[in-house]
This record gives C-alpha cells, structure tokens and sequence, in this order.
C-alpha cells in the first residue's frame, strides 16, 4: 500500500520511502520519514496531484511522487 | 551609512528560515514599504535588503533570503542562502530564524543545523494564533532550554508585535567570537536526516501541548478548495471574476485617465506660446505619458488580485489545481504564477519563473510567458475593437475581448506542447511536484496593498522613460527635416509627416506590411511598438496627425482619422475591418517587445532561445495576419 492509493480522509504510517535515489531523500529532506504519521486531505481533478497532510503542514505531491511512499 | 566607530556601527541582520514560515511578510514588516530587491552577483536569484523602520529603534539592515528547508539544501535559490550564510566576507550579526508552531519539527530542522554551526540565532516562532485555533499551545521557555538558543514569540503581520521583537533585538547580544562552521552533511545521508528529524520531533512533542477542552479539529478548506469537482470549479470561477474585474472595474478610472490627459493637452496647448516647442510637450510627452498611465488601472487590479491570491494562500492550491493539465504541456504547477503574472507584464513574469526547479519546464514557461495578453497589448485592443464595433453593441467588444485573451492561451498551449515534444526535449524528465500548501488566511490590506506598489512602481519605472523617449523620438522623426512653410505642399499637417524622416523609414517598412493591408505610416507605428506595444497607440496618434480638435478625447479623436485615413494618393481606405482584424492577430502573437527580449536573454543566460522566440511568434503573426486579411478581402470583407 503506498500514499497515491490512501482513500482521501483516511490516514497511515509511513513505513519507508522506495527508491533510494534523489527523489527519495528529498522526500525524506521534507519530512516523509518512516514512522511519520499521514493523512489523504484531497484529490485533485484529473488524477492530479493529492493532497496530504504531514507534519502539521499540507503538501501537494503528484502520484510518482506519492507512489514513492510506502504505508 | 556605516561609520568606523563601533558604537554607531549598523547591525546587519540576516532573515534565514524555510518557505512559509512567516519571513517575507516579517521583512516587510521590519522594514515597512521602503525596501529595494537586489539581484546576487552572477545569479539569477534576489533577494530585498532595507532598513529596520525608524520607529523601532534599531539601527540595523535587514535581509531577506530564500526560504531553506536545510543546509544541505540544492536548488539554485538555496544555494544563494548557504552562500550568504557561509561566504567569508558576509556579516551576519543576527540571524533572525522563523519557525511556524503548526509545523514545528519540520522547521526545526533547520534550526537544528543553523546552531550547529554556531550561528548567533534568534528562533522566531510565528503563526501562535493558528496553532491555538487547532487547540494546541506552545511552551516558549521549555523550547528556548531545549534548542539552546532564545525563542520568541511573533506575529510578522501585527506591529506591535514586531515592536516587541525588535526590543529583543536591542538586547540581543552576539557573542564576538562565534566561530561559524558549514556542515557537511550529504543530502543522500537518510540515517543522518532521519536521526536529526528524530530529534526535533522530541523536541516538538516536549513544547507542543493540547489546551484542555479545547482540543478539536477545525473544518480543512483543501477538502473544498481541492475537491475532485468543486475544487476545479472554485479555480475558474475565480479565474473569470479576476479577468472580468479587470475588464469591468478598470473601464471607469481609465476614462478618467483618458479625459484628463486630454484636458492637460488642451490647457498646454493654450497656455503655451504657439510653437515647435509647444507641440513636442502636447503631442511628444504629455501623450507619452498619457499612454503610459491609460492601463495602469488594469495592472493594479491584476496585482491587487494576485496580492490576495498570494497573501490568503490561495495561489499554490491554484498551483496544484492546475498542475495536471500543465504537465500535459510539459509545464509545471508552478508555471502557474509566472503565466499569471504575464497578464500584466512578460518582465516579471519571466523572473517569477525561477522558482521552476527543471530546466525544461522554467525554459517552455519563459518561452510562452509572452503569449499571455500582457497589459501593454490592452490599449491596442481598446482601440483596434473600438474601431471595429459599432457603439451600440459593446457586449461583442466584451466577447471580442475575451477571444483575445483566451486565443493568446490557446496559442500558448499549443507552442508548449510542441516543444516538449521536440525531440531534444522529449527524454528529458519532469520534475517532482512537492509544493507546500501554506495555511489559508484572511488577507491583510496593508500587505495587499505594499505588494502592488512595489509591483505597479516596478512597472512604472520600466515602462515610463522607455515610452516618453520613444514617443518624444517620434515626434522629432515625424517632424524633421523642417519643411518651409511657402514651398507647395508646406504647412499642412500631412505634408509634414509626409516628407519627414519617419517617412523615409515607412517607405521601407512598407512592403512588409502592405500585405497585411496597412501603409507606412501604420508600418512606422508598429515598428515603434517594438520598443513597447503601447507606444503603437500614441505613435497612429502621431502619425495620422488628428485635426479636429472638437472631439474631447484622444481615442474619440484618433478613431475618426483612422475611418478617413487613405493609401497616398488614392482613396483607398486604409483602416478596414480586414486590416483591424489582421493587426489584432499580430499583436496577440507577435513578439513586439525588445524590454521582454533582454529579460529572456538574462533569465536564460543566452541569446539563442530569446531570438528563435522573437523570430518565430514575430513571423508566425506576420503570417497569420497576411492570411487573414487576404482572405477576408477574398471572400469580399473590406
């Protein structure tokens, strides 16, 4: 299960972010760290970007990058 | 300013802190409306330095850096950041480091690294009235002990609140030899990031503490602004009300602007001794800058609606509404601001498209900025469908209008997916969307307000002095060489114009436009938009010199010599319902501006693209335009 498939309004735990390239630790630079709680706030029209709230913040993040986000 | 004495010895305070935390809206704060926005050497990046206000009692400048989630941090904004943080011969007395309470161990990451190094910090903890809406507090003195450094509380938006922040400036007192080190820590290092973020998410669970009772979850807007349905709905219903003010709201202030230019053209007139003189101030400068201030109306209102859509946080869900039909163009949520912008101006626009991390999606953005209706083109519009459409029916104008707008658009889209389609450009990846949604707020007037005087002077100094030289050089051009008033056709108006230098650069010039169904005087005028579209309006007033003075306004004046304008020598009208038509084409596409052209050339860091870019939309105007009006003239429009 990852961030891009989380049914808006539900939330899970990061258990790690796939990849291991730059995509990934800038990810992590922001704050998706494993054990971090996450929450689906919205999804744009046309399987645009989502929504998610992490941190006390909202971040927008396509489905590549939120597929990245294993729950 | 400095003076050698250490007592009088400005204080130099450095603003450092990542996106949203508040830092912009505490520079501007700090410093009031009396700021100035500098380019780094060698860089396309700036940043605003100023003067803390006089009536806080400090004497120290300020600065303003790009937000920074890190130290390691890679982008070419954050890369100014390390270098005024870290570089030899910078002074940073102060660092004044904000944190947003809602987002606590995010933000202290930063801090975290900064008071590593050993930086004189002064953590600045913003948006207190947002974490109490959500039921939380923070313990101030706890995080002070935590982090080892002092904390503060303020609102960047409430004046005395920054009163009592720059009291704790005063005292602040900087330990002389604070030794600054950079950390060399690798962005690829997860263990470190994650050890770090570990530590102040400690931290931020120690300080943050609900408020008994009150505990709840306040309604979140982004399930409305960013819904599957509504969401879109909400973006172009304020896409439409922003363009429509535009449109509707600036008509009345611009018809003032129009009556009172001239009214101060018959008052120079009158009062002026009857001379050469007297004509290059009447038709040379005070139309000159009639013409410059005619649109200023519908800049304002566009910065006034930006201003709100920034302030209230509204701009990055836009951003993200929007990015998924953009990538479609090989475009980026973040091209949203810059087109945007381009509505009033291609200038700044093209520099709000550096926070466009890829190369590819930051060129096609710069490239297709000037197919958005800048304000310049508007007076042309003005006056090309007020020569076009009967009086009694303005809301075709109205449609007309739009057609324009959305066509620009159109055109727009189409060149941006050309070009990511473009073999050298197709294999080359997008970049990531990760944009930070700042938290919505009721926009403050004074901040609305401050944004769009600095926009609107900007755009005033760029226009003005441009525009009155060029308008002046016109004037001379149109009237020199001097003709005897006693030789055959002397003395009246066209003779003049007819036999002046401008002449001699028409007749050049008009074998180009002759297809597109305009003689030299219309080619001299569009070649005189090069320097700024709307100096096109004051030059056809210039060149199809206006006799009838009963007429009280300019454009009433110039649209009456435009119906009776002929080819030399024939009666053979020039302005025509084709040749309108084909001029509307051209300056909806064409590249007429040479101010536009530098910006590309100093934003792309090369002349090559910003020349294929006045090539191409410059000749493919021309081109369409000749299509146009050989084709209505073909099927037996005038």
């Amino acid at each position: 299960m990852n961030l891009a498939t989380l049914k808006p309004g539900t939330s899970a735990v990061i258990s790690e972010i796939a990849g291991g390239d730059e995509l990934s630790s800038r990810l992590e630079e922001i704050g998706f760290n494993p054990g971090c709680e996450v929450s689906v706030v919205s999804r744009t029209p046309f399987r645009g970007p989502v929504a998610v709230a992490i941190r006390g913040t909202t971040i927008a993040l396509r489905e590549n990058e939120a597929s990245r986000i294993k729950l | 300013m400095t003076t050698p004495s250490s007592a009088t010895k400005q204080r130099q305070i450095t603003l450092v802190g990542p996106q949203n935390a508040g830092k912009t809206t505490l520079f501007n704060s700090l410093t009031g409306s009396s700021y100035k926005t500098v380019n780094y050497p060698g860089s396309t990046v700036s940043y605003s330095v100023g003067q803390v206000q006089k009536k806080y009692d400090v004497v120290a400048s300020v600065k303003d850096t790009p937000g920074i989630p890190n130290l390691t941090a890679s982008s070419a904004d954050h890369e100014v950041t390390l270098k005024e943080l870290f570089s030899t011969d910078s002074q940073n007395d102060l660092i004044l480091a904000n944190v947003d309470a809602t987002q606590l161990s995010r933000h202290l990451y930063v801090i975290d690294q900064l008071k590593e190094c050993g930086f004189p910090v002064l953590v600045c903890v913003t948006m207190g009235d947002l974490l109490k809406q959500r039921g939380k507090e923070i313990d101030l003195k706890l995080l002070s002990e935590e982090l080892g450094l002092p904390v503060t509380l303020v609102d960047p938006r409430c004046p005395l609140s920054v009163g009592q922040l720059t009291q704790k400036i005063q005292t602040f007192d900087v330990e002389k030899s604070s030794k600054v080190q950079r950390l060399f820590e690798s962005s690829q290092d997860k263990d470190a990031i994650q050890s770090r973020f570990k530590k102040v998410e400690a931290i931020e669970a120690k300080v943050i503490k609900a408020i008994p009772g009150k505990e709840k979850e306040p309604f979140n807007w982004d399930r409305l602004f960013l819904h599957n349905i509504f969401g879109g709905l909400i973006f172009a219903t304020i896409m439409v009300g922003i363009f429509s003010s535009i449109f509707w709201l600036a008509g009345w202030p611009m018809d003032w602007i129009d009556a009172g230019t001239s009214w101060l053209m018959d008052v120079a007139r009158n009062s002026l001794p009857e001379s050469w003189l007297t004509d290059m101030v009447v038709d040379g400068v005070i139309a000159g800058i009639g013409s410059v201030v005619i649109f200023l109306p519908q800049i304002i209102i566009l910065f006034i609606a930006m201003g709100i859509l920034e302030d209230s946080g509204y701009l990055a869900r836009g951003a993200t509404i929007i990015d998924k039909p953009l990538t479609k163009m090989g475009l980026n949520g973040k091209s949203f601001l810059p087109l945007l912008s381009g509505f009033a101006c291609a200038i700044p626009a093209m520099m709000a498209a550096r926070t466009i991390e890829s190369r590819k999606e930051r060129l096609i953005t710069i490239f297709i900025v000037p197919l958005m209706s800048c304000s310049a083109r508007l007076p042309v519009y003005v006056l090309l469908l007020a020569f076009l459409i009967p009086e009694d029916k303005p809301w075709i104008g109205g449609l007309a209008m739009t057609a324009l707008y959305v066509g620009g658009i159109v055109v727009g889209a189409v060149v941006a997916t050309i070009i990511s389609r473009l073999p050298s450009f197709r294999h080359r990846g997008k970049s990531p969307l990760m944009l930070e949604l700042p938290a919505f707020r009721k926009p403050i007037l004074k901040v609305v307000g401050v944004s769009t005087y600095h926009r609107s002077m900007h755009y005033l100094k760029k226009a003005g002095p441009t525009i009155i030289v060029i308008s002046l050089g016109l004037w001379l051009l149109t009237h020199l060489p001097v003709v005897p008033s006693d030789s055959s056709e002397g003395g009246s108006e066209y003779a003049t114009v007819s036999q002046s230098y401008a002449a001699k650069l028409g007749k050049v010039i008009e074998p180009v436009v002759e297809p597109m169904g305009l003689d030299w005087r219309g080619g001299v005028a569009m070649t005189m938009g090069f320097a700024a579209r709307e100096v096109f309006v004051a030059s056809m007033a210039l060149m199809y010199r206006i006799e009838e003075e009963d007429e009280d306004e300019l454009q009433n004046r110039l649209l009456a010599s435009m119906r009776t304008a002929t080819f030399d020598g024939t009666d053979k009208r020039i302005f025509t319902t084709s040749s309108a038509i084909g001029l509307l084409f051209f300056f909806m596409v064409a590249l007429q501006c040479f101010p536009t052209t530098v910006t590309a050339k100093a934003e792309l860091g090369g002349w090559k693209i910003p020349l294929i870019q006045l090539v191409v939309y410059t000749g493919s105007a021309w081109l369409g335009a000749v299509t146009i009006v050989q084709t209505l003239r073909a099927m037996g429009f005038s």
